[in-house]
């Protein structure tokens, strides 16, 4: 589950020789070492001009070394979905404009799985029954849409703490129902906060070794990946394991152990940016 | 809050209410709605319908899946000259309880099955390719399922991995810029390449470890609740908090982990889902064994019926019972 590199005018396989001899020497592309997260930086625009149609939150998500993400929500009431009455309806599509045109089929199915991942992940850490209105009548319909303007590894983490910062204290405004009853304000929250990193595994000389937050070069040459999110209390919200390289069970719980020791910087550098700022 | 691990939904929302308090009350019993135990998979039955080896048809308590492959030369795709193709679909027949949001479970389906076993590498692509650049192998395994009691994600890839394993494609001889493709009484047919086995099984977790830690300081028994359940039914499905899909291979390596929705899980109740896969997968894989086997028996005996029908049919052997009036009359002339 990845896109392509952007290799510039160097061939995709001389690059991936080259990072596969990185990698021998136990060193990565952009200095960091196997352990090391890039640090995300999120903006959010709390501008009141854009509310006026229906922009409830909109945030953009870039980290050091140019990944780039575009998140706008936006909400309007609906009737609930009829297998369950009393939630929500929370919705995320995922486009990526600025790609080559000649993966235009992998690349669908890739955003499509993306998007997928954002919103079941998104359902398991926020209550959807915060969304009713009235039970079986109304509710919102918050469509949570992420534009991929530059994209360079760990896509379905970036992907999802953009969406993430963008939907946590999120204010539902006062409006109007098409009945006229009035609903009041009220304020999402959510009730655990998902983390998450891309852990590749090289398979080096028969020792596994695993690369933290991995980028799009090192995920054209691992022989497995592994996107795993977790929680506060280091609980497990999502896991997705998809490789030719099968993993043993010792091996699978380093690699989430790995991530659960760095949770703590991670979300603070999400929920920091998140926080309404002065203007 | 009803969760969304079942696939469909039971005929009306109160006999959905009652099976999912019913089975909450069993899993807080320790026991199961069916009476089997947390780490037990409902009868099995892997089976290759047909004479041809094509069909494979596995069955797992009330669920019914049957897979079909074929394989056909084309022409590779301009930026993969050397690798054959290999396409994946399920269907299922539509009920009138289905809901609208039947094709999409199956598209994630077939999405997890491409990435299972076309990401995984199970199937070597590149030994499909017979001219790299003109011709290569397109191998199509469409997948029916026939009834649906739960658990469809873990028997729709066993009947896949059962069809793969079994099946033969013709022999090639190829001459310079000629193929020729033989039939399989001119020639052995030859089997896929397949490096790995992965089996899935699927888990769910019972209920949210907070209301967990809390019922057990309610109910003060003997009895352990049930926290991990594997081969969920539909109702169990319904019921539960979440669940975990695990792919193993015969040696006990963990092919592939999914768990998307639901509450959060531990560690110790992923390992616990992972070994309890290990121990499960020989189990089903040598079920697949004995039944390709069977199979093999079954052809055998097929062919040898045939040939002796046509021994009878056409007289060979037949010197010592020649009619009396036959001979006379031959001795006569």
């Amino acid at each position: 589950m990845s896109l392509p590199p952007a290799t510039g005018a160097v061939e995709l396989s001389s690059f991936k020789q080259h990072v596969i001899r990185l990698l021998a020497q136990e060193k990565r592309l952009d200095g960091r070492s196997f352990d090391a997260i890039r640090t995300p930086h999120i903006l959010h625009d709390n501008r009141q001009v854009t509310k006026t149609n229906r922009v409830l939150a909109s945030t953009l998500y870039t980290d050091d070394t140019g990944t780039s993400l575009a998140c706008t929500v936006t909400g309007v009431f609906g009737p609930p979905p009829p297998q369950y009455p009393e939630e929500g309806r929370l919705t995320v599509d995922v486009t990526a404009p600025f790609f080559p045109s000649y993966s235009e089929v992998q690349i669908e199915g890739t955003l499509h799985e993306l998007a997928r991942f954002v919103r079941s992940t998104i359902i398991s850490c926020l209550d959807l029954t915060a969304l009713c209105v009235i039970s079986g009548e109304a509710c919102w319909v918050l469509r949570v849409e992420l534009v991929v303007m530059n994209a360079d590894g760990g896509l379905r983490a970036a992907a999802l703490h953009t969406a993430a910062a963008a939907l946590h204290n999120l204010a539902l405004p006062k409006a109007r129902l098409p009945s006229g009853d009035v609903v009041e304000c009220k304020c999402l929250r959510f009730h655990r906060m998902p983390v998450a990193a891309t852990i590749g595994v090289c398979a080096t000389a028969g020792e596994l070794r695993f690369l933290l937050d991995t980028n799009a070069a090192e995920e054209s040459v691992a022989d497995g990946l592994l996107t795993v999110v977790v929680d506060e209390t280091e609980g497990i919200v999502a896991l997705v394991h998809h490789g030719k390289f099968p993993l043993l069970v010792p091996a699978l719980t380093d690699a989430v152990e790995m991530l659960t020791s760095r949770s703590a910087t991670l979300r603070s550098a999400i929920l920091k940016s998140s926080s309404p700022a002065a203007e | 809050m009803l969760q969304r691990c079942a696939f469909q939904t039971i005929a009306s929302p109160a006999l959905t209410q009652r099976e999912v308090e019913f089975t909450k009350s069993a899993w807080l019993a320790g026991l199961r709605p069916d009476q089997r135990g947390a780490q037990q998979l409902r009868e099995v039955k892997v089976e290759f319908p047909l004479l041809s080896r094509d069909v494979a048809c596995v069955r797992c308590g009330g669920t019914i899946v049957t897979a079909a492959i074929a394989c056909e030369l084309v022409e590779p795709s301009p930026y993969r000259p050397k690798q054959g193709m290999l396409e994946f679909s399920v269907r299922q027949p539509y009920t009138e309880r289905d809901s609208g949001a039947k094709s999409r479970e199956l598209k994630t389906l077939t999405a997890f099955l491409e990435r299972l076993i076309k990401t995984g590498g199970v199937v070597d692509t590149e030994s499909l390719c017979m001219l790299p650049g003109r011709r290569v192998w397109s191998v199509s395994v469409d997948i029916t399922v026939l009834n649906d009691e739960g658990n469809v994600t873990d028997v729709v890839v066993w009947a896949t991995v059962a069809v793969l394993l079994h099946y033969r494609r013709p022999e090639l001889t190829i001459r310079g810029n000629s193929v020729i493709v033989h039939p399989p009484h001119e020639r052995e047919p030859v089997p896929l390449s397949v490096h790995h086995v992965p089996l899935p099984f699927s888990f769910v977790v019972t209920m949210d470890p907070s209301d967990r830690n809390r019922l057990s300081r309610q109910h003060k028994d003997n009895k352990e609740l049930l926290e991990v359940v594997v081969d969920p039914t539909v109702a169990e499905a319904t019921a539960a908090a979440s669940s975990v899909v695990v792919a193993v291979n015969a040696e006990g390596q963990v092919c592939s982990v999914s768990k998307s929705e639901g509450c959060c899980i531990h560690l110790n109740e992923l390992n616990y889902c992972m070994e309890t896969a290990a121990l499960l997968a020989p189990r089903v894989l040598s079920l697949i064994r004995e039944a390709m086997a069977a199979h093999d028996v079954r052809r055998q005996e097929a062919l040898q019926g045939q040939f002796l029908w046509v021994q009878k049919r056409s007289g060979v052997g037949r010197d010592v019972a020649v009619p009396e009036t036959t001979k006379k009359a031959r001795v006569e002339t």
